[in-house]
């Protein structure tokens, strides 16, 4: 099988012009969501005041996210060299790696049970805020069964896209992934939502009662919230294109999975603190602050990122060894030398 | 090395900044009982100016999350002279917790426990001032650094130096991985090839150096929240938004330069270690 360099993920620019000649089905896919966003947050949002500035918000994320795919039509150049070698030294890992992901979703699962956490992916509301006055007692088996098996099956939907992962030789066009972007555009959209919500509950700007300006991001009559989310979504989806134009599936799932890491790792480190610090605040319901909500999102979007970025990294070694035969062989030595030197 | 004991005083402050909140906010709850059952004024708290009461709802802990309850409540809002804002909820999940002496002995008890002078004739005003301003405009010794701050600004000054150092430590890896030889004479326990606990420590060493600049500029975020929750609202929205993104600045930098110190650090490793290969092979 022929391997080329655009198959390693991440890896350089997208030279060559997209090669699908047929833009519609893009089109007609692109049109169809962004109905079903509008139509989704127009139901949602009923209240009479706050349908301008959700519809602002969805138009706004749409615009954003239209302007930067028409400002590069053939893609984004994407330069991992600084970080090339972290990238190589974690592939040759990759088992290592899917053994401690396993123990953490083991640990995650065993802490959760222990500290009478409801649902699953609630365990940082445990651990980081005031949570639950005291354990309930209910256990929510079959809740937490299908939340796991959500979990799963968004992580498999990433990955497979629009079908079974194959390695091509021409980059696929860009509605082929699919599935992917739009899992993608949920997941780092959750991250920038929550990361606002942290922001305005970080500047006393998401209660009413505070008297300062602000946006209601969270629950209430006037919540823009699902409208925002919807305006994020429609902007990373349109990211999420750029991200998979002119280059081969695996290069698109890893820009991706990067960024959802990346943006999920920034709003577990502005939420943190801040929940720490305001949590006095909204003791009697912490679901009345923008830092637990984003708190309780980006440990799940974590650990839900981590799954397909080991996967990426098996690939990527596995194509390392394809093009260079010698490659597993210097690894080889490197682990004799090594346990020679332990002896 | 200093990096990382700059990251220590920055969580530091931050374990400071939540007892501080945790203790603040009781006696902001303590002084809003105080006002709604014995009458506290604002000519009775230091710098207010006006105290505004609202009708408002609290919850009550020990239900569960999906249970909860609440009480009616009193929120007191309190405006001092130099444009600070706070507010509080007066609230009793149990009618016979209405103790008009309850409020004091409350503001006593942390007066106490932050070893405050307690004048045995001070009422309920004076101890909260005591203690709001105990709270509020303490200032720390940064030791590494050498002087004296308010606290909340150590982790805006950490962060940034944490930054100008991963900045050094990259230069220098860089420069001595463009080298033919990579150094490789001189002992540098990071990049060396040890074996068992030398092994460890570098990969922990290195994953600390990773690992800093996002510590210490997530202090910064919550040194932040901890100035607005003490304020209340004294900053514009331009105020806000700016110090939000010089914030985000500091995080996305230091973090982007911490995973990039670490990649050239694996990369002298391995190029390190094809030097000495190479030697070894030329003499055998």
């Amino acid at each position: 099988m022929h391997v080329t360099r655009e198959d390693v993920p991440g890896s350089g620019p997208a030279h060559a012009p997209a090669r699908w000649p047929q833009r519609w089905p893009s089109v007609v896919v692109y049109a169809a969501l962004v109905a079903a966003a509008v139509t989704f947050a127009y139901r949602a949002g009923s209240a009479d005041a706050s349908v301008g500035i959700s519809i602002a918000w969805i138009v706004t994320g749409l615009a954003l996210g239209l302007v930067v795919l028409a400002c590069r039509p053939h893609g984004v150049e994407w330069d991992t060299g600084p970080v090339g070698a972290l990238i190589a030294w974690l592939a040759t890992r990759w088992r290592a790696l899917a053994l401690a992901y396993a123990v953490i979703i083991l640990l995650w699962s065993i802490t959760a049970a222990a500290l009478g956490v409801e649902l699953w992916p609630l365990l940082f509301d445990a651990l980081f805020s005031h949570g639950p006055g005291s354990p309930s007692g209910d256990r929510n088996i079959f809740e937490n069964a299908a939340m796991i098996a959500g979990f799963i099956v968004l992580q498999v939907a990433f990955i497979s896209g629009a079908g079974r992962i194959t390695v091509r030789r021409e980059p696929p066009p860009p509605w082929k992934l699919g599935l992917s972007i739009g899992v993608f555009a949920v997941a780092i959209g959750l991250a920038v939502w929550g990361t606002l919500a942290a922001c305005l509950q970080l500047t006393d700007r998401i209660d009413p009662a505070s008297g300062r300006a602000g946006v209601e991001i969270l629950g209430g009559s006037g919540s823009i919230g699902v409208a925002i989310l919807a305006g994020c979504w429609l902007f990373w989806l349109g990211v999420g294109w750029l991200l998979a134009r002119g280059v081969s599936r695996e290069t698109a799932l890893g820009r991706m999975i990067a960024v959802v890491f990346v943006g999920s790792w920034v709003e577990f480190a502005v939420a943190l603190p801040v929940e720490l610090v305001t949590r006095d605040r909204t003791k009697d319901c912490p679901c009345a602050s923008g830092s637990w909500v984003a708190l309780i999102c980006s440990g799940p979007l974590l650990l839900w990122a981590i799954g397909p970025s080991i996967f990426l990294l098996y690939r990527y070694e596995w194509q390392r060894t394809l093009e260079d035969p010698a490659h597993a062989r210097r690894v080889l030595q490197r682990k004799s030398h090594r346990a020679k030197a332990r002896q | 090395m200093l990096a990382l004991l700059l990251v220590y005083v920055s969580v530091d402050q931050t374990y400071s900044f939540l007892r501080r909140t945790g203790t603040l906010q009781a006696s902001r709850e303590a002084i809003a009982r105080a006002i709604v059952l014995t009458g506290v004024d604002a000519s009775q708290l230091a710098g207010a100016t006006a105290i505004t009461r609202m009708n408002a709802e609290h919850g009550c802990p020990g239900f569960t999350f999906f249970e909860s309850s609440s009480a009616g409540a009193t929120r007191v809002m309190v405006t001092r002279s130099d444009g600070r804002r706070w507010r509080a909820d007066a609230f009793w999940c149990r009618p016979m917790e209405r103790d008009p002496g309850e409020p004091k002995a409350t503001l006593q008890r942390i007066t106490r426990e932050l070893h405050l002078p307690l004048a045995a004739d001070a009422g309920a005003a004076d101890l909260f001032n005591e203690i709001d301003h105990q709270m509020t405009d303490e200032q720390v010794n940064i030791a590494p650094l050498g002087f004296t701050m308010r606290s909340d600004l150590t982790p805006w000054v950490i962060g940034p130096v944490i930054v100008g150092l991963l900045a050094l430590i990259r230069n220098c890896t860089r420069r001595v991985l463009e080298d033919e030889e990579h150094a490789v004479e001189e002992p540098w326990l990071l990049v060396d090839e040890g074996v068992g606990l030398e092994r460890v420590i570098a990969g922990l060493w290195i994953a600390s150096i990773a690992l800093a600049p996002w510590i210490s500029s997530a202090s910064i975020f919550g040194a932040f929240a901890w100035r607005v929750y003490a304020d209340g609202s004294l900053t514009t929205a331009l105020t806000d938004v700016t110090l939000l993104a010089v914030a985000a600045a500091v995080l996305l930098c230091g973090g982007w330069l911490g995973v990039t110190v670490t990649s050239d650090l694996i990369a002298l490793r391995m190029a390190r270690r094809e030097v000495v290969e190479r030697v070894e092979a030329g003499r055998g």
